[in-house]
């Protein structure tokens, strides 16, 4: 392709509009054109400036008066409306606005009694004291009998949840994440309609697809609700899609080499007998660890003495990083490059690695020293990248760090560098050792999403060896890039279908987040599962020839390999076989999820099934079980029977138990933190 | 439901978005006023329905706060230069060459950004303070995605001639 240096498409190209077919165009262009290439260098650099700039001239965070005030107004909102204003900018015509906007702050509440506190401990226990009562009624409302085992909560949920708060926490606090621009993630999800997708006629559209970046957090709030709050949670929690996908299925993996496995399958739809219920399934191969893409790995280590010092720092890293370097080749690359410390020199240059004594020794002999600005480790770490980049392989970037990080006024050249180098191929992730609930924590993530890499909190030798091994030997490198499916049904025998959950991802007023149709990047052990409920066109042929095959649809899944050169196509049609009874274990799990889905939500699809329905099909289909996961589920089912359903009226404000939440659950917003 | 009592989306999206909306209030304003301008924005979004807002919020914010910026410019009747980087960056700060003529660069930049069509300088700066995507931009501008790009990369090619421009003006004078 020839391409003009003023082509717009090189600033889209700069700014990450482009998508990843056209990246690549650009990129192929690039590589033969020094023109083009300097191009591209002198607009990023101006792009840098600007961002740069205008970022230095501007405050970081409103003032504490004036965050004060607005922290009143979210809470008051449905106070009755009285509007005093304490503002510099009143006009006459902004006051009617103001007036409307602000819907209310107390005089008394407002100005005297917390000055001397920090907004956010008096956020907190404002929401406190606002939740007391509620949480008396919470008590009289769970009186009802509950079965005592039922009632723990997974851990690892729990954590996470509080993780979750805690960095929201110092967000607020600190002010300081939001000097860099998030990348749009797709988790970003609106609150879902109530009403569900309606049943599509196939004569008008025959041919739809369903999303893969399939997320569970619905579940886990749904279990908390019940098991928690011994109450039923609201509608618009209940996403029917990721419930069904939080549970893992056994269908077989992808066939030799194949990266991607498809599969289709039919049967009655429990709810409505005389509809279908299609189960469709996207499962790529498990992560094989003797087969991996090589690798070219950077190991930023802080070196002040506080992270040497510490046993649960220093000395769990290099444990991880020795069990790394114990499965590295020939082909593998290896830097270790001091952060913190006054070298200019790697600690360890880019050695092969099969050097295995070389690197072993310069991992046991890394010590403190003093202490040098953050940023400039990172830089030199991606030139060492740079220097040997492996195609096809894991590039990237470790930066082990604690508590004590502070990437200060860099912070903000560090994340477009970061995010430059993204693009380029280079990933970077963070490894936070010691607490991560504070602005260390918190600019970590941040970094790591910039760089499309991940944050790990590092709190014990599991979780090192986790962070590290998996991450640097390729688990997080797609096996399948730009996949792409499409469902063609046959008009012929269906007479219309209806996708089941994605409520909020439908419609046209979700353009915004339509993103899940373009192509999608599947990793090692991803697995999607999709439900149609399918209205069967009756049968006119009158019986008197042999049916002809009633041939229901195709699944079609488009794919490129790892490296991304080549695409494959797999191609499943599904026939209506529901008489044969075929439908493995998995499906009718599936179903019975899908039904308490919309029984939860109350769905106008839901048909006859009751709750002793879902009960009786899910205890049938258990299957091998090996978590327990489906057993849980079961005792979720049961523990529903005794759970008063939520008002319509007065919504569960705080079900989870923690005090002075700021976030609701099913909250978006929240959920992206 | 149409609105949660206590409205912590609102924190919630004030927490994430005050930074990039102070910086293109102030580019627009200048850093003084800015915070009210802000602070409006946010006060506005309290009583907005989240379910309609939340699918295209930076959008939203960005319009709003836009609207609120160029109120205030208006009742001021003059133009904030963006570039009041003299007060700001002090051109006699100690540090290496190399990042004196960065700062240089960056002055030369933010003060060429006043020179441009008024469209083609909202454009950059919510882009480049705000980091709002093509789409968002269209939104808030009302005008389509491919403008937007155009826009954009008229007006980088303009801010870069503007520069060089004066680099070889200073060459001159320095010889």
């Amino acid at each position: 392709m020839t391409l003009s240096k003023d082509d717009p498409r090189l600033l889209s190209y700069v700014l990450g509009e482009l998508d990843e077919a056209e990246s690549r165009e650009i990129e192929a262009a690039l590589d033969g054109d020094p023109e083009i290439r300097a191009e591209i260098d002198a607009l990023r650099m101006t792009a840098e400036m600007l961002r740069e700039g205008l970022a230095e001239r501007a405050p970081k965070e409103l003032p504490a008066q004036q965050r004060k005030v607005l922290e009143e107004a979210t809470r008051e909102t449905e106070m009755p409306k009285v509007a005093p204003l304490r503002r510099r900018l009143l006009r006459p015509s902004w006051l009617a606005a103001a007036a409307v906007a602000l819907v209310s702050i107390p005089i008394g509440v407002m100005l005297a009694r917390r000055n001397a506190e920090p907004v956010t401990e008096q956020a907190r226990k404002d929401a406190t004291a606002f939740e007391a009562p509620q949480k008396e009624n919470d008590k009289k409302k769970t009186t009802a009998p509950r079965p005592k085992d039922d009632t723990k909560i997974d851990d690892a949920t729990r954590r996470e949840a509080l993780r979750m708060l805690q960095e929201e926490r110092a967000a607020q606090g600190g002010g300081v994440p939001s000097q860099i621009p998030k990348p749009r993630r797709l988790t970003a999800r609106s609150k879902p309609r109530a009403d569900e997708n309606p049943f599509v006629y196939t004569t008008s559209i025959a041919r739809t697809t369903f999303p893969l970046d399939v997320d569970t957090a619905s579940y886990s709030l749904v279990e908390r609700y019940i098991q928690e709050a011994g109450r039923r949670p609201p509608k618009d929690i209940v996403r029917v899609d990721e419930l069904v996908n939080a549970f893992a299925y056994e269908d077989p993996p992808p066939f030799g080499d194949e990266p991607l496995a498809a599969r289709a399958e039919v049967g009655y739809a429990p709810w409505t007998p005389s509809h279908r219920l299609v189960r469709l399934v996207l499962k790529a191969a498990p992560l094989d660890s003797t087969r991996r893409p090589p690798a070219n790995l950077i190991f930023v280590i802080d070196k002040s003495p506080g992270f040497a010092k510490d046993p649960d720092k220093l000395p769990l890293l290099q444990a991880a990083l020795r069990r790394v370097v114990s499965r590295l080749d020939a082909q593998d690359w290896v830097t270790l490059i001091e952060h913190g410390g006054p070298s200019q020199e790697p600690w360890l240059p880019p050695t092969p690695g099969d050097d295995k004594p070389r690197i072993l020794t310069a991992i046991d002999r890394f010590e403190p020293s003093g202490a040098a600005s953050p940023g400039d480790s990172i830089e030199r770490a991606f030139k060492a990248a740079q220097a040997h980049f492996v195609e096809g392989g894991v590039n990237r970037v470790f930066l082990a760090t604690d508590e004590q990080f502070a990437a200060g006024s860099e912070q903000g050249r560090l994340a477009a560098l970061i995010r430059d180098k993204a693009t380029t191929g280079i990933s970077l992730s963070t490894l936070g050792f010691g607490p991560m609930d504070g602005p260390a924590g918190q600019t970590l993530k941040l970094l790591a999403e910039e760089g499309k890499g991940s944050f790990a909190p590092i709190g014990g030798p599991n979780d090192a060896r986790t962070a590290l091994v998996d991450e640097a030997l390729g688990t997080r490198t797609p096996i399948a890039r730009d996949v792409r499916v499409e469902v063609d049904f046959a008009p012929l025998y269906v007479r219309s279908f209806r996708l089941i959950g994605n409520e909020d991802r439908t419609g046209p007023e979700r353009e915004f987040l339509d993103a899940w149709k373009g192509p999608v990047d599947l990793y090692a052990g991803h697995a999607v599962t999709a439900l149609y409920e399918l209205e069967p066109r009756p049968d006119t042929s009158g019986g008197s020839e042999a049916p002809p095959v009633p041939y229901l649809l195709t699944l079609r899944v488009r794919y490129k390999d790892a490296t991304g050169q080549t695409s494959r196509e797999i191609e499943v049609p599904l026939i209506d076989d529901r008489y044969r009874g075929t439908q493995s274990t998995d499906f009718h799990f599936a179903a019975s999820v899908a039904a308490f889905g919309l029984l939860l939500r109350d769905s106008p699809f839901k048909g006859e099934m009751t709750l002793a329905d879902v009960v009786a099909m899910a205890k049938k289909s258990l299957g091998t079980d090996p978590g327990g996961h489906r057993a849980r589920f079961v005792n979720l089912l049961e523990l529903v029977e005794f759970t008063p359903e939520t008002g319509r009226k007065l919504p569960p404000r705080k079900p989870p138990p923690r005090k002075g939440s700021l976030c609701q659950p099913g909250d978006s917003l929240c959920s992206e933190l | 439901m149409p609105s949660e009592p206590t409205s912590h989306w609102v924190l919630l999206a004030l927490s994430r978005y005050e930074a990039p909306l102070l910086r293109y209030a102030s580019a627009i304003v200048g850093s003084a006023q800015a915070a009210d301008v802000v602070q409006d924005t946010f006060l506005r979004l309290c009583n907005q329905d989240r379910a309609a807002v939340e699918p295209h919020l930076r959008a939203w914010l960005f319009t709003v706060c836009r609207n609120r910026a160029l109120d205030v410019r208006r009742d001021k009747r003059q133009v904030e230069p963006v570039a009041e980087v003299d007060e700001v960056m002090p051109d006699n700060q100690p540090g290496p060459t190399e990042a004196l003529e960065r700062r240089e660069a960056m002055r030369r930049v933010l003060g060429a950004l006043d020179t441009l069509p008024e469209r083609q300088r909202e454009a950059v700066l919510l882009k480049f303070s705000g980091d709002l995507s093509y789409q968002e931009i269209a939104e808030v501008l009302g005008t389509s995605v491919s403008n937007v790009g155009f826009l954009l990369h008229t007006a980088l090619r303009a801010l870069r001639e503007q520069v060089e421009k004066k680099d070889r003006e200073a060459g001159r004078r320095n010889r």
